[in-house]
């Protein structure tokens, strides 16, 4: 047993505002309709300022944060994926994806607290073909409830090195085109103005949140990630409302003072940890059990890192948080200029799309990220619930050992807790600790 | 004198060491009854050499029901760190240990002093694992033993591609009525588990040697197979079973 100073804890100011924010954007998706508004639903990394642009009144619900929560609460996950399983669906198929079909066939939508309601159904599905599993999602989903219009852009955002203009061009054609369609099957118009004003919005989220990131470089670590997760849902499904722009604002400087007053996310931090995707989200109590019993935290992923931000780097290759364009330079010139514009600053926060595209960018970020962010080892997920986002995990492994830094691969499923062993993981992450010579902490 | 114990899932096994050599070993049945079988082993492997607890210095363990004896020990060893410890005990060269028991395995790259350089465990599956082959031996009606020898006798390569043991067996089933005959699926069978193994253990990492212990290690079609699956030579202590119990009494 080891003595360690100890560090000052304190719970975290924005969370109560967050989590009443996160219970209203779901009741305004479901009760939106009572008032003439438009449900809109898709995958997270999607416009949404541009869909945003057809009326303060369109809600956007992003599927995956939806089933991410659906899988934190296991008993009813396993409604949704039996309802699945018995209509046919393959047991093997991407994680949210049971989640969200089981919910339709059950005909059960869950709130954050845990309330449930009938499945409201979208009015569209306006959705980015991030993955080939993705595509289909909606697809399928359409033929569910039983006809809803279903749009897709296929997604050829390149990060950094690998963006060029044609794939700009290729997603702005689709946009426009996907413009037109939302005009045709609602009757709205898009409207400019707002669509300038969300896509304001919408970069100062995401440079918020690389901001907030940054701050987690300092030790001790002022968040961990589990409370990164609870926030990344914001920037997956409404990085385009003022409340979460404002909020991330807020998280920010809670998180600077934070590190100011060397205010800590645990008690003891022995161990930095970089983690990569999504979790096995039933079972976040690892998380938890590493930080109690060892003092081993998670700093930083992959996941929240770039699938929440937009970031640049400097000089000396670090990450940097970018800066969001002034609004008169957005707001100038044609739709098709704000449109690339846009596009470009999302591209910038697509490496998220690496793991699919380009797994280069993604090794070699992963390795920046666990040196920038001072970790000593890295956790990496082997996640049975999306094969597109387990592609180059054991390069990853390799490519961080090289770097001197020891990894602990686990397997898992982000959305079906059947295919977690917890005790087995507890124990491997228990033998890792000992292996690379970290203690448990003294019980006093 | 140093005393190791390692507490399977299957079977604990007791091991007294002293100055470098092994002077009784032990294995019983765990059962429910973790504390008892521990007592059991421990008497029976002080009988064996004419002792008596007040004889041994030291006492350690090992294994997955290591937390079920505090008023015995509470001295742990981390089943890989025992597993490192006990194949260099045996085989100084070992760099990659491979530890096949009744429900788990386990590899672990290691250094020249039995420092974990990185290891795998095999996931949420019994294919990988002793009680695996005990299954196959079952749906075919003959002892393990009998089942890991005949496998030398196929000069065939039948694919089976069961993951799962529950699946395997069925898959066992149908090759039957196939008219394949016993030793060409226990080949099949023994492929089956190398094959994930060898899997696992390239996770780690694959340097020479490499050590296979653990009850399954006995199993002479297993380590066939697996020498095939890695293509390279193995290495095998006379009583494979034992060697984390003591890689634990050894341990400082």
């Amino acid at each position: 047993m080891e003595e360690l100073q100890r560090i000052t804890v304190e719970p975290l100011k924005t969370w109560k505002k967050a989590k009443e924010l996160r219970q209203k954007i779901y009741e305004n998706y479901v009760k939106t309709k009572e008032t003439g508004g438009l449900r809109i639903a898709g995958m997270t990394i999607h416009p949404a300022a541009l869909i945003q642009a057809f009326g303060r009144d369109v809600v956007f619900l992003g599927s995956e944060p939806y089933c991410a929560g659906v899988a934190n609460w296991t008993e009813f996950a396993i409604q949704c994926q039996e309802a699945c399983e018995k209509r046919g669906v393959a047991r093997d198929l991407c994680g949210y994806m049971k989640n969200y079909w089981g919910g339709i066939l059950i005909d059960k939508f869950m709130f954050p607290n845990h309330k449930i309601v009938p499945w409201p159904k979208p009015d569209l599905f306006f959705n980015d073909h991030f993955c080939c599993s993705h595509g289909k999602w909606y697809q399928y989903a359409a033929e569910l409830e039983g006809g809803v219009p279903h749009f897709g852009i296929d997604i050829s955002y390149r990060q950094g090195r690998n963006l060029t203009e044609d794939s700009i061009d290729y997603v702005v054609t689709q946009a426009t085109d996907g413009i037109e369609w939302i005009e045709k099957h609602t009757g709205r118009k898009f409207d400019d103005e707002l669509f300038i004003e969300y896509a304001m919005n919408e970069f100062n989220t995401n440079a918020f949140w690389a901001q907030a990131y940054l701050l987690n470089q300092a030790v001790p670590a002022p968040m961990e990630e589990k409370s990164f997760y609870s926030y990344f849902f914001f920037n997956m499904t409404s990085p385009q409302l003022k409340e979460v722009t404002d909020l991330f604002r807020e998280l920010r400087d809670e998180l600077q003072d934070r590190v100011n007053r060397g205010i800590g996310a645990i008690g003891m931090e022995k161990l930095r940890i970089l983690t990569d995707g999504p979790p096995t989200w039933a079972m976040l109590n690892i998380l938890r059990f590493a930080e109690r019993e060892y003092g081993a935290v998670i700093v930083a992923s992959f996941y929240t890192s770039h699938w929440g931000a937009s970031w640049d780097m400097d000089e000396s290759g670090n990450f940097v948080a970018p800066k969001p364009p002034k609004k008169e330079d957005f707001a100038s010139g044609s739709r098709e200029d704000r449109l690339r514009k846009y596009f470009r600053w999302k591209s910038r926060r697509s490496s998220s799309a690496a793991p699919f595209i380009d797994n280069p960018d993604k090794l070699d970020m992963t390795v920046k990220m666990a040196k920038q962010w001072k970790c000593g080892a890295a956790f990496l997920h082997l996640n049975r619930g999306c094969e597109g986002v387990s592609l180059g995990i054991m390069e990853n492994k390799y490519l961080l050992q090289r770097a001197g830094i020891p990894v602990l691969t686990y397997e898992g499923n982000m959305g079906d807790a059947r295919d977690f062993d917890v005790s087995g993981t507890i124990t491997k992450i228990r033998l890792f600790f000992e292996n690379i010579g970290l203690k448990k902490l003294s019980k006093n | 004198m140093k005393l190791g114990i390692d507490i399977g899932a299957e079977n604990t096994k007791v091991a007294i060491v002293k100055n470098g050599d092994v002077l009784s070993l032990v294995s019983v049945g765990t059962g429910s009854e973790q504390y008892a079988a521990v007592e059991k082993g421990i008497k029976q492997a002080l009988e064996k050499i004419d002792k008596s607890k007040k004889d041994i210095k030291q006492i350690k363990v090992t294994g997955v029901g290591k937390k079920a004896i505090p008023d015995i020990t509470k001295e742990e060893v981390n089943e890989i760190s025992a597993a490192a410890k006990g194949a260099l005990f045996f085989f100084p060269s070992s760099r990659v240990v491979i530890d096949v028991g009744a429900e788990e395995a386990r590899a672990a790259r290691i250094d020249s002093e039995g420092k974990i350089k990185d290891f795998a465990v095999n996931e949420k599956c019994a294919a990988g694992a002793g009680s695996f082959v005990e299954a196959m031996a079952k749906a075919l009606e003959i002892p393990v033993e009998e089942l890991s020898k005949i496998a030398l006798e196929s000069k065939k390569k039948t694919p089976m591609n069961a993951q799962c043991a529950i699946f395997a067996e069925s898959e066992v089933v149908s090759l039957i009525h196939a008219g394949f005959t016993k030793a060409d699926i226990s080949k099949a069978i023994h492929d089956a588990v190398a094959d994930r193994i060898a899997g696992m253990a390239r996770r780690a990492g694959i340097e020479k040697d490499v050590v296979v212990i653990g009850g399954v290690a006995k199993n002479i079609g297993f380590i066939d197979a697996l020498k095939r699956a890695l293509n390279m030579d193995i290495l095998v202590c006379a009583n494979p079973e034992y060697v984390g119990a003591i890689g634990a009494a050894i341990s400082e």
